[in-house]
């Protein structure tokens, strides 16, 4: 697949939201190799403004939704999301952050509350999981689902992660992996999107996504 | 499914890579003479995962270093860790920041475990992967630590049992006799460090021919790694993965057009 930046550019309307947490270079580095400048904020006016938002992650729930709060971005998040209908998408612990809470250890933290789900600990299923989930697992998902547009069923994504999201949904079940356990690896609930993989890291399959999720919006 | 991992491990140090045989390393040529002479870039598509190790013996370049992590980063779309003289969280948060999804430790599992907490508190276990050297010995397995200068007085049944109780990912066991020879990996090593079921396991030191991945991932392990820059750069590792999908190892499958 070739990518231009010719055509493609969104004049720095993507904006990265950055709390302090996350793997923001890679994110940043594959929206420029797609050929979209993409702006790293913290800024309430931007992120109000912005085309899109990509919520990224990595670490604990409770100490990101605590920097978010610090920061006073829960509610400039929701209101750029529920009001001002921008898309997100969130990436693996951003994608949680999304749900309502989450249960940790057995202190429940909020989260921002954009979808009807929740993130939970992936259960202890099997003598031999593996827990964390590290490496690549196919992904079965619904072929109208539009993050996965033109992609073949049942490529692999990069997953590395303890928790997962549930919901009683079963909109929220149309892409899921299977790890001795189903578990929603994508979802798209109106303009808020998740992964729970690491698109970024998963080869070709990943930056089709991401373009999928550029193009859509 | 979860799948099989074929990795990568590029040596570095102030700005050259190397290689390694027993530990002892060679210079083989910097960051250019990667992308022109071995199209390091168009391999890393049949590669699963990268990581880069500072292995300099004396001081390092730090800047140089993160520099070559950074263009690393740029020209792959697979995850990267990395490690070599982490001291500190401090250290982890830098790398963190030029593009590392996860950190390798080896010594300071040892030395300053405490500081392993520190880190994996703010970002989780399944950031930091255990590098364990060791060599064998006639009924047991010693432990290096320092880039295997320094042998510790216990075993590595015993240090694996401590690293997963401080907390980690994965393990990556580097085999000191096989390292750089090409003549295969220590594949019983799996045999000899007992239950550890739950974590998952990175072979590595002796691959030398296409082959040698799969007879270590038609085993338990979760990946196996190689540093062997001349035996595996060019149509090494497509030739490699190549292989594994004949012998039908899962190993990911990524859309090429």
């Amino acid at each position: 697949m070739v990518y231009g930046s010719q055509n493609l550019k969104l004049n720095n309307r993507i904006a990265v939201i950055d709390y302090g947490m996350g793997n923001i270079f890679s994110i940043q580095h594959s929206l420029k190799y797609l050929g979209y400048d993409s702006i790293l904020t913290s800024d309430p006016k931007i992120i109000l403004s912005a085309k899109i938002l990509i919520l990224p992650g990595v670490g604990s729930f409770k100490s990101a939704m605590k920097k978010i709060e610090d920061m006073r971005l829960d509610v400039i998040i929701r209101e750029a999301v529920l009001d001002n209908k921008i898309p997100i998408l969130g990436i693996c612990l951003g994608m949680q952050l999304l749900t309502n809470s989450s249960t940790e250890e057995s202190s429940a933290t909020k989260g921002l509350g954009l979808v009807s789900a929740s993130t939970i600990k992936l259960k202890n299923t099997h003598q031999k999981i593996k827990i964390p989930h590290i490496g690549f697992n196919n992904v079965e998902f619904d072929k109208d689902m539009s993050l996965f547009k033109g992609l073949t069923n049942n490529l692999d994504f990069y997953f590395i992660h303890s928790y997962m999201v549930v919901s009683d949904s079963k909109d929220f079940y149309r892409a899921y992996c299977d790890y001795y356990q189903r578990f929603i690896a994508a979802f798209e609930d109106n303009n808020v999107y998740g992964v729970q993989f690491h698109p970024e890291k998963s080869q070709e399959n990943g930056l089709k996504l991401l373009k999928n999720f550029l193009l859509k919006v | 499914m979860l799948k099989k991992r074929l990795i990568f491990n590029l040596l570095h140090s102030n700005g050259y890579f190397m290689l390694s045989r027993n530990f002892t390393l060679q210079q083989v040529g910097d960051i250019n003479w990667l992308r022109d002479n071995y199209k390091f870039w168009e391999s890393s598509k049949f590669l699963d995962e990268i990581i880069i190790l500072d292995v300099s013996r004396t001081d390092s370049d730090f800047n140089k270093f993160i520099d070559t992590v950074q263009n690393v980063v740029k020209s792959s779309f697979i995850p990267v860790a990395v490690g070599g003289g982490i001291k500190r969280l401090e250290d982890v948060d830098q790398l963190i920041r030029s593009g590392a999804d996860k950190v390798v430790i080896n010594s300071m599992f040892y030395s300053n475990p405490d500081e392993i907490k520190k880190i994996t508190s703010k970002y989780g276990i399944q950031s930091v992967i255990a590098s364990i050297d060791y060599k064998r010995n006639k009924n047991f397995d010693e432990v290096y630590i320092n880039n295997g200068s320094k042998k510790i007085e216990i075993d590595l049944v015993e240090h694996i049992k401590r690293v997963i109780d401080v907390g980690v990912g994965e393990i990556l066991l580097n085999s000191m006799d096989q390292d750089g020879t090409g003549q295969g990996f220590d594949l019983d090593v799996i045999n000899r460090i007992g239950d550890i079921k739950n974590t998952s396991l990175i072979i590595s030191g002796g691959a030398g021919r296409v082959d040698h991945f799969s007879e270590a991932l038609i085993l338990d392990y979760d990946a196996a790694s190689t540093a062997n820059l001349f035996n595996f750069i060019g149509d090494g590792l497509r030739c490699s993965r190549e292989d594994l999908m004949a012998k039908k190892i899962n190993i990911p499958v990524f859309d090429r057009d």
